[in-house]
């Protein structure tokens, strides 16, 4: 709700409440170049949940967000947002409420951080609207909440790879969006970082009842973060549930194609997941 | 699908060499002059008798020119292939290594000194011209590892410079040079048998050395490190084979002028068709290379005397081989993603304040100024007094505001053009928008005759769109590889000058105007037309301004602005639409290779302004400015001759480039 009040009008309508589907896919699959990527599947993404996209390298996990950002149109099938065909919203109506962060954002190399998190206004203002005093607080809120509040000058060119996604991560957090698409947004920070954004995140949903969808490869992590799990195998779902579910014998192992072992370390804690 | 094929390699290549003969034969069979009977021919083959007119010509201008296209197709072939093997390029050949260019340029250069340089014979200085483009390129390619891209980029780049250069002689000394105009566009007709006879010496030697050297050669095709590690002095080994393609080159430019992409589309064919050794690889670009050559040349001579118009064999060769490169190029990867960019030291931005622009708008002031006022007659510079010569003010003026509203409109065009491939090596003369203007507007001049001003510009505008709309949906497939869209582009410029060259060596009297008025003269322009373009640029420039946060997303490519809600598509359409719009006006004052449009935005974003609304106004100034400058130079500097504004820009423009391309050459990404 904070969203909503820094930014004023248009303000988005209100998300589906916590656990109706937020994105249904209904028989959607994806073949490009003759190739098929995603098998047709039917999916729900629960609304107010964060969800990590697990899988290996090549199971479709980018494409299905692609899918889900519009990048890409489904080869058949359907694909609804908040109950609404998806290809029926206006283009910033819908990215006032889903932001999307592709694996390798680009370069931006002449820009500086704090243009770039500014970008996240032009949803809400477009070509031509004036930016006012909320947009300006929307932008300095996102820089603080990644930690780059004193480097908004800074170069996009004179930054380490894991403050350049966090200033990617800064102009998401700016668009004021209702659920985040993240394909593998922890992939170039160091662990204390790692640990910041995962905790970000999850403070969004609890506080926001932000949707996130994530792709991430560190099954501790997301264990430990999400509370819905989807993992893709050769471009389908194989498991769908909570993170307590994929702990039984054998599942993650069929996931990676892999003998993988659970550890319990501590009573409440999540478990150390490690390769045998 | 090559793979899929089932006939053997040797196969597939008789089959092209098969289809190119067919076409020849055919070609030259509908052309036949009648009164060569079977009787006749065999008496013109060896000794004609003086009295048999028909036998006379068949031995000294048919026999001979069907010998000189052979071996000049099979010289291209042949050093192409040799090139292309050693520098591990597909896109190294005689033209787009600058080699051709140089040694055209050099023989220019010797017919002018005249006497003066008759102490060496034109195959000796159009050796050493090639030689010298060569090895610059070789030089610029070696900093860079010959890197694919980088070596076709400078090769082009050189290539650009020296035939702005040569339009420049071209309109000094028209009445000597004007079979350079021919010879650019590789004109193979023969009146004796002098040019077989240094042709055939030359292949012969070039072909034994390097088929004697073809181990080298495969070994060198491999890769260095592997070369290196057999033992083979790399350097060494590819410097004498350069040599030997390089002066092979410059014997068929001596004798027949510059014939384009037969080097480069042959033994990439005959790459499609995978020959199992570096022998068979050589051989077969000959063979092709000569089929090739002897076919173009047929049809070139068919096309000409069905329309009674001359139509040079280069330009038939550029018009096939132009989509050839076009489509090699988008087939192929050329390189794999660009380099993560270099951290900087300096973490912040100093962004350049008013100043900057205080400093452009007063030297325009200025430059406008000398202009108008400061003139020069055969005693020197004369200061104009207003009071006294209020005509020759008059004339003047237009002709300053043309050049200043047609700078400031290419420039800004280049901006958006920068904005919209996301690089800054791009430029609406690079990418052939500018070509694709000239060439409507010479088609439409020549077959409408004359029209007004607003229908010729319309039909300007047409041409660059379509030639935008190719370069589009190009740099669309090729994002990341900016010296992909770029050299796609100059094959699109090379391809639309053919057209213009074989349109323009036809209209005999219009040519001399034309070829002013493509060079970039000022002097045509009328003052209504001038205020006209400028009331287009200033809606242009608002257009643009209003609309910089779309055009600044464009920069970030398609995902992220579309994330963002920004419609991509209609965005980069409407932006490249306005910048067509903005080349082809600016094109018919000032002609298409002014390089204003490269130059202009890139010493803008130097002196430090990076954000797009400044960088608009300051690219709007430096351009005007340069515009005026080069056509003051143009006007004063070899009086009583004006040189065309327009070529002073392109000259100096070329430079700018080929230096760019040196520096920071294809990846364009490090700064």
């Amino acid at each position: 709700m904070a969203g909503n009040a820094i930014s004023g009008e248009p303000a988005p309508a209100e998300p589906p409440a916590a656990g109706a589907a937020l994105f249904e896919l209904r028989g959607a699959g994806v073949v490009l170049g003759g190739v098929r990527i995603l098998s047709p599947i039917d999916l729900a993404i629960p609304a107010g949940r964060f969800v990590a996209l697990l899988g290996r390298n090549g199971s479709g996990k980018s494409t299905l967000l692609s899918l889900l950002a519009r990048q890409l149109a489904p080869s058949e099938g359907a694909l609804a947002f908040a109950g609404q065909p998806i290809e029926e919203r206006q283009p910033r109506e819908f990215a006032r409420r889903v932001g999307w962060l592709p694996q390798h954002p680009p370069e931006a190399a002449t820009m500086t951080v704090v243009e770039v998190a500014r970008m996240g206004r032009y949803p809400w203002r477009g070509a031509f609207m004036r930016h006012d005093v909320r947009d300006a607080r929307a932008v300095a809120t996102a820089l603080a909440q990644v930690g780059l509040a004193d480097m908004g000058e800074r170069a996009m060119a004179s930054l380490s790879g894991g403050e350049r996604q966090r200033a990617w991560l800064a102009m998401l957090l700016a668009q004021e969006p209702s659920c985040l698409l993240l394909d593998e947004p922890t992939a170039a920070l160091d662990l204390k970082h790692q640990m910041e954004v995962l905790r970000l995140l999850a403070s969004l949903r609890d506080r926001r009842r932000l949707t996130i969808v994530m792709a991430i490869h560190d099954v501790g992590m997301a264990l430990r973060f999400a509370d819905h799990l989807i993992a893709l195998k050769a471009g389908r779902p194989v498991f769908v549930g909570p993170p307590e579910a994929i702990q039984r014998a054998g599942v993650l192992s069929a996931i990676y194609d892999l003998p993988i072992g659970t550890l319990q370390a501590a009573e409440a804690g999540p478990p150390i997941v490690y390769p045998l | 699908m090559i793979a899929a094929m089932p006939w053997a390699p040797g196969a597939r290549l008789l089959g092209v060499g098969a289809f190119l003969a067919a076409v020849g034969i055919l070609a030259s069979a509908a052309g036949w002059d009648p009164r060569v009977t079977v009787s006749v021919a065999r008496l013109g083959l060896f000794d004609p008798p003086n009295d048999v007119f028909a036998a006379v010509m068949f031995h000294y201008a048919t026999l001979p020119r069907i010998a000189v296209a052979l071996l000049a197709g099979a010289s291209l072939g042949l050093a192409g292939a040799a090139m292309q093997a050693v520098l591990r390029n597909p896109l190294a050949s005689p033209t787009t290594l600058g080699v051709a260019s140089g040694a055209s340029f050099a023989l220019a250069l010797s017919t002018l000194a005249g006497s003066a340089a008759a102490f060496l014979p034109p195959e000796a200085w159009s050796f050493l011209g090639a030689m010298g483009a060569g090895g610059l390129v070789y030089l610029i390619g070696r900093r860079h590892r010959f890197d694919p891209a980088r070596v076709a980029l400078s090769g082009m780049a050189v290539g650009l410079f020296l035939s702005a250069a040569a339009s420049g002689l071209v309109l000094f000394n028209g009445q000597q040079l004007a079979f350079l105009f021919l010879w650019g566009s590789g004109h193979l007709a023969q009146s004796d048998w002098s040019g077989p006879a240094v042709l055939l010496p030359a292949f012969a030697l070039a072909a034994a050395a390097l088929l004697a050297a073809r181990r080298v050669i495969g070994i060198l095709a491999v890769g260095d490190d592997v070369a290196g590690s057999v033992g083979l002095k790399t350097e060494t080994a590819r410097l004498l084979v350069l040599v030997v393609a390089v002066a092979l080159t410059a014997a068929v430019v001596a004798r027949v002028g510059i014939v384009g992409f037969v080097g480069l589309a042959i033994p990439a064919i005959v790459r499609l068709c995978r020959p199992r050794s570096v022998a068979a690889t050589l051989v077969a670009s000959a063979g092709l290379g000569a089929l090739a050559l002897f076919a173009a040349d047929a049809s070139a001579q068919l096309l000409s005397r069905s329309g009674d118009r001359l139509v040079p064999a280069g330009a038939v060769t550029a018009l096939f081989g132009a989509p050839v490169l076009f489509a090699l190029l988008s087939r192929s990867r050329l390189s794999s993603r660009p380099n993560p960019p270099l951290r900087r030291s300096a973490g912040s931005f100093r962004d350049a304040g008013p100043a900057l622009f205080a400093a452009l708008a007063a030297g325009l002031a200025f430059a406008i100024l000398v202009a108008l006022f400061l003139g020069r007659t055969g005693g020197g510079f004369e200061l104009l007094d207003p009071a006294r010569d209020g005509t020759l003010l008059l004339t003047r003026l237009p002709r300053v505001l043309g050049a200043l509203t047609a700078g400031a409109a290419v420039a800004l065009s280049g901006l958006l053009v920068q904005k919209i491939v996301g690089n800054d090596l791009a430029s609406p003369e690079l990418l052939g928008i500018s070509s694709g203007a000239a060439a409507a507007l010479v088609l439409a001049v020549l077959v409408l005759g004359v029209i007004s001003r607003t229908a010729l510009l319309l039909c300007g505008f047409g041409g660059a769109i379509g030639a935008t709309a190719l370069v589009l949906w190009f740099a669309r497939r090729h994002r990341d590889q900016i010296a992909a869209v770029l050299l796609a582009g100059i094959a699109l410029g090379v391809f639309l000058d053919a057209i213009v060259r074989i349109a323009l060596a036809n209209a005999s009297l219009e040519a001399t105007a034309l070829l002013a008025w493509l060079s970039g003269s000022t002097v045509l322009v009328s003052l209504p037309e001038a205020i006209g373009l400028g009331l287009l640029l200033a809606a242009a420039a608002g257009m643009v301004l209003l609309c910089r946060r779309p055009i600044a997303l464009l920069d970030l490519g398609a995902a992220v602005p579309q994330a963002l809600g920004l419609r991509v598509r209609a965005a980069q359409t409407l932006t490249l639409l306005l910048s067509a719009l903005l080349a082809s006006a600016s094109t018919m004052v000032i002609g298409p290779l002014s390089f204003v449009g490269l130059v202009a935005p890139h010493l803008v974003r130097m002196a430090g302004v990076r954000r797009l609304a400044p960088q608009v106004g300051a690219t709007l100034l430096a351009g005007a400015l340069l515009m005026v400058v080069a056509d003051w130079l143009g006007r004063v500097a070899v009086t009583p001759w004006q040189v065309p504004g327009g070529l002073v820009a392109g000259l100096f423009g070329s430079l700018c480039f080929l230096i760019l391309a040196a520096r920071r050459g294809a990846g364009g990404h490090a700064a």
